[in-house]
């Protein structure tokens, strides 16, 4: 099981990717930051 | 098509270490420390930002030291801070690509000054087991040439999914 370290950095690492992909307009790596059933309220 | 991420002890150590290095080199920069600066890179390191590329700690200490005075000349001596943001971060072994959001903001007589922003695109190496920067480019959204490309700086090569 992943430690909170590893968690954490996974996670950093997504949110950064979401943030240039939507400022970028690069959709496609938009969308591949969620799940298949993902939602964006 | 790009490799993927792994994601394990050793990306979230070496993530962290990453991230703290590009935090010292902006407390480094900011307050014109151009030992503590230079020390962030390789023996050949260098930056490529709007004016020219520095290269070798010489003078990236020089250039730490002069960007210091140049900002003093332009704004006045009022505290200037750069802000690094969203970090992704790539690691392959015992090299690293970075994308990574800046900005940058200062504090005039009447309140909290407008800010410039852009993005990094760093190489990175670990040499004796320590991250160092190996290239560093500037990228800065307010001055000509220097904006970024439209692609998302994340797809380009080196940088893993």
């Amino acid at each position: 099981m992943a430690s909170y370290a590893e968690d954490r950095a996974a996670i950093e690492h997504l949110m950064a990717r979401y943030l240039f992909a939507l400022d970028f307009f690069d959709a496609d790596a938009y969308a591949s930051c969620f799940t298949e059933d993902g939602v964006l309220d | 098509m790009t490799s993927r991420q792994t994601y394990d002890a050793q990306y979230a150590k070496d993530r962290a270490e990453i991230e703290d290095l590009m935090a010292r080199y902006l407390f480094a920069f900011d307050w014109g420390d151009g030992d503590a600066y230079a020390a962030c890179f390789t023996e050949d390191g260098e930056v490529d930002w709007a004016r020219e590329t520095t290269k070798g700690h010489a003078a990236l200490k020089a250039m730490c030291l002069g960007f210091k005075e140049h900002i003093a000349r332009i704004i006045g001596n009022v505290p200037h801070r750069h802000f690094v943001t969203q970090t992704v971060i790539s690691v392959n072994g015992d090299e690293a690509h970075a994308r990574a959001i800046w900005f940058e903001a200062a504090r005039h007589a009447d309140g909290f000054g407008k800010a410039t922003f852009g993005h990094y695109e760093d190489t990175l190496v670990r040499i004796n087991g320590r991250w160092l920067f190996k290239r560093r480019k500037v990228y800065n959204e307010y001055l000509p040439g220097r904006g970024a490309a439209a692609l998302n700086p994340v797809r380009e090569p080196g940088m893993l999914r």
